[in-house]
């Protein structure tokens, strides 16, 4: 598994990476000390997974993560701290504590081969979406006040424009992220996501009903009651879509 | 030591005087009154006994002052030793903890200096122990002296900067003459981390932290602490615990020392934050 290493001090880099090392199937990518570097080494590198501290200067992991399309898998680690641990219990792959435990380590990668394996086979079954979209087994990265979540796209059925944000409706859930619609219109795999209008994309895979509107428009309700309205400029290209 | 009164003084006078609170006395019938102390009232006869009713109403009168007195006293006593207490507690609540999130960086920094640089992985362990042991021992004392604590803070900046490298730079300035003022324990500490934690650790480049200890005009002792970083202004602190540290630095000095102490925090320019208190003039 190819693997980014990102901590503001070099020798917790340097102690992870020597652990890392110990262990087989692991090919070290690179490391990063700063949220602003690993931005740019996650997007051209494209790593399985990063080791990400959470507590850095300036900014922090969360932060990276919120600024990122494309999420890799992710393992936090932390040296203490209480609070980020709880939000991210509910569905964070693993988390590490420092100083690190070798064979805590050695489970965490255990985790993360079966983990990828799985994506593997996933991606055999599903669309074969082209590389730089992101398609329905990607991951995003949501956090709403105190609360953070790892959403698999394909259980995201609508991403709606709200002033700089967007908000992501998945589950119950409809938190905000700091993006443009536009921007997020350009990654996401257009055979699985439709720009119904100025403000939503929806997931097709969440379409319950299509009703006809005014001016040649339509009016799609999804599986969890949201009743979105096509404008008529995009209703010729969705009946396309979905008729397929 | 000076400021909280120790009352544990004021109890046993009382304890050998009347035997127990918990024996009642029936005012109406003196003649069940027995004054006989069981440890120091061999051969006493109480005076009046079996006398005129002049001395049978001054016995009652006696009686009554002494219960009353014993009363009125022993409640004074108990709320004394009530706010001695509190104050105690206090003191040890106020005491800070060492932060958590600084030892376990500080070990993990020192795991990876294991391979790198054993000599000073060696040396960083027995920093930590100091730290530790000194963050132990430090609970049974109100005031410490600045010698003391200026040895931990140097262990704990020693640690820090193998942790921040080139991020910290440290200077001292500490007039010989401050050492032996006494000062709360943990004060000094306290503020260097929280300048590392909320200054220095927040800046991708790092930054400073010089501390100077000097000797005013009138034989106080200032103490002045400059760290890299800006106060943020106070309702936008994000994180829950952040500024408890000042407010009880500030208790503390006061409990100690009354109004002779002082404390104050603000930013200096755009890039420092310096903190400065003054301790009052310590006898011997």
């Amino acid at each position: 598994m190819r693997v980014l290493v990102v901590d503001d001090e070099r020798l917790a880099r340097k102690e992870l990476i020597s652990l890392l090392s110990q262990n087989d199937n692991i090919e070290i990518l690179g490391e990063a000390p700063n949220v602003d570097e690993a931005k740019e080494k996650i997007e051209s590198l494209q790593p399985d997974v990063v080791f990400l501290d959470i507590q850095m200067p300036e900014k922090t992991g969360f932060d990276l993560l919120e600024e990122l399309d494309y999420v890799p898998l992710v393992v936090f680690i932390t040296a203490y701290d209480e609070f980020a641990l709880q939000a991210f219990q509910v569905n964070a792959l693993d988390y590490l504590l420092k100083p690190i435990e070798p064979e805590r380590l050695t489970e965490t990668l255990k985790k993360l081969e079966k983990k990828l394996e799985e994506l593997k086979k996933e991606d055999e079954f599903t669309t074969d979406a082209p590389k730089d979209k992101l398609a329905l087994n990607d991951q995003v990265f949501v956090k709403d006040g105190d609360k953070c979540w790892f959403v698999k796209l394909a259980n995201v059925r609508l991403f709606e424009s709200d002033g700089n944000y967007i908000k992501v409706y998945f589950e119950k859930n409809k938190p905000m992220i700091h993006k443009s619609l536009n921007a997020l219109d350009e990654r996401l795999d257009e055979k699985s996501f439709f720009r119904a209008s100025r403000k939503h994309i929806i997931n097709l895979s969440w379409v319950e009903t299509i009703e006809p509107w005014f001016n040649g428009g339509l009016v799609v309700t999804l599986k969890g009651g949201e009743r979105i309205e096509v404008s008529r400029r995009q209703a010729a290209r969705f009946k396309d879509l979905m008729s397929l | 030591m000076a400021g909280v009164p120790n009352c544990q003084t004021y109890k046993p006078c009382f304890d050998r005087c009347f035997d127990s609170r918990s024996s009642e006395y029936d005012l109406s019938n003196p003649h069940q009154l027995d004054l006989r102390h069981p440890t120091c009232s061999s051969g006493f006869q109480p005076f009046g006994y079996n006398s005129k009713p002049i001395y049978k109403l001054s016995l009652l009168l006696f009686v009554g002052l002494v219960v009353f007195s014993f009363y009125f006293l022993d409640n004074y006593n108990s709320s004394l030793q009530y706010q001695a207490r509190i104050n105690e507690i206090k003191l040890i609540h106020l005491r800070n903890q060492l932060n958590p999130h600084f030892i376990f960086n500080a070990l993990n920094s020192v795991r990876a200096l294991v391979d790198e640089d054993p000599i000073k992985a060696k040396s960083a362990i027995t920093q930590l122990s100091n730290i530790l042991r000194y963050s132990l021992v430090v609970d049974k004392h109100k005031t410490i002296s600045l010698a003391d604590e200026m040895k931990t803070v140097k262990d704990y900046l020693n640690l820090e900067s193998i942790r921040f490298e080139e991020r910290l730079k440290v200077i001292y300035d500490v007039e010989p003459k401050t050492n032996q003022y006494r000062i709360p324990p943990m004060m000094l500490q306290t503020i260097v981390e929280n300048g590392i934690k909320h200054g220095i650790s927040n800046l991708m480049k790092g930054g400073l932290i010089e501390i100077k200890c000097t000797v005013g005009l009138l034989d106080d002792l200032y103490i002045w602490v400059r760290n890299s970083g800006q106060l943020k202004p106070s309702g936008s602190t994000k994180k829950k615990g952040e500024g408890h540290g000042i407010a009880n630095t500030i208790q503390r000095l006061k409990l100690i020392f009354g109004t002779k102490a002082s404390f104050k925090i603000f930013n200096y320019g755009n890039e420092f934050v310096v903190t400065e208190i003054k301790i009052p003039k310590q006898k011997g």
